[in-house]
């Protein structure tokens, strides 16, 4: 019986096991870490200081990753994944020179007042309310096609790719939505922060 | 406020800054191994680099927005702007065309 497929349901899981060896486990989202983990070390190596500090902000990528697994459809764990990466190896450089500068003040006691945030943490951009309010202003300024795709990709955390195929719009236009909202945003911040 | 790549004593200009942006974005996406070369290759100039972090701040600050009723609104209502909403009208707008275009037919043919 040709083209005959007698159980085709289970074909996704099992293409997805062959990477990761152990076929009944790797289905999911655990076969999803496993699968990327090199991958995400490999990135984070890149952005990070030492083989210690990316191991760290492997781990905890994979901890706010945990986060989103229910809420989120398996296609956008990836892209979810190393943008939550870029963020934690920032947030680790950051918190390491704000050491090196102010070693007996920690960064978590810093973010409490935007005073104290200026004064110890100049690089802390959008740090205090009036800054946050223009950059929503700004946000809220832009044409709706680009502010849609642009809240798409930063707080709704869905890939270029999903952005694309929900508009109806080919991805090159997403990138340029998206930069064009970023370039947005950095003027305003540049503007109110000079 | 200093925004300016204090850290390194680099600030970097807004056309390197566009460009970093440009690459941020990028690389949201699946980049290909040529494009991450590319990217290492411009991100060694300093001022590059400089550009590139500041880019990063900014994402990363802008999430400092989230939580807040506005930008909720706002993302909510990205959401349901670009659901597949717009393309129930496309069903019966293409219905729509066929009936007219049958309608046509029949008026030439009859």
């Amino acid at each position: 019986m040709a083209g005959h497929h007698p159980i085709p349901i289970l074909e996704f899981p099992i293409r997805d096991a062959a990477q990761g060896r152990k076929r009944a486990e790797t289905a999911g989202f655990d076969g999803f870490l496993r699968d990327h983990y090199q991958v995400l070390l490999g990135f984070l190596r890149r952005r990070t200081a030492s083989e210690q500090d990316a191991e760290d902000a492997a781990q905890e990528s994979l901890a706010r990753l945990l986060r989103y697994r229910e809420s989120q459809p398996p296609a956008s764990w990836k892209p979810l994944l190393f943008r939550i990466a870029a963020n934690v190896a920032h947030d680790q450089s950051r918190r390491a020179r704000s050491h090196q500068r102010k070693a007996h003040v920690s960064l978590e006691d810093c973010t409490f007042t935007a005073v104290a945030v200026d004064a110890l943490s100049p690089d802390r951009k959008l740090a205090d309310e009036r800054q946050l309010a223009l950059v929503m202003q700004t946000i809220r300024g832009l044409p709706e096609k680009c502010r849609n795709v642009f809240l798409l990709s930063r707080f709704h955390g869905m890939s270029n790719q999903a952005i694309a195929d929900r508009c109806g719009i080919s991805v090159r236009m997403v990138e340029k939505q998206v930069t064009k909202a970023l370039a947005a945003c950095r003027k305003t911040v540049r503007d109110c922060g000079a | 406020m200093n925004v300016t790549g204090h850290m390194d004593g680099i600030s970097p200009d807004s056309d390197a800054l566009a460009e970093a942006e440009r690459w941020f974005v990028r690389l949201l996406g699946n980049a290909s191994p040529g494009e991450r070369e590319a990217f290492e290759r411009w991100r060694r100039d300093p001022v590059h680099a400089a550009a590139w972090d500041e880019t990063e701040r900014l994402w990363q600050d802008l999430g400092r927005l989230e939580g807040r009723p506005e930008l909720e609104h706002m993302a909510a209502s990205a959401l349901t702007a670009t659901a597949p909403r717009r393309r129930r009208w496309l069903i019966p707008a293409v219905a729509a065309g066929m009936v007219l275009a049958l309608a046509a037919v029949l008026l030439v043919f009859r």
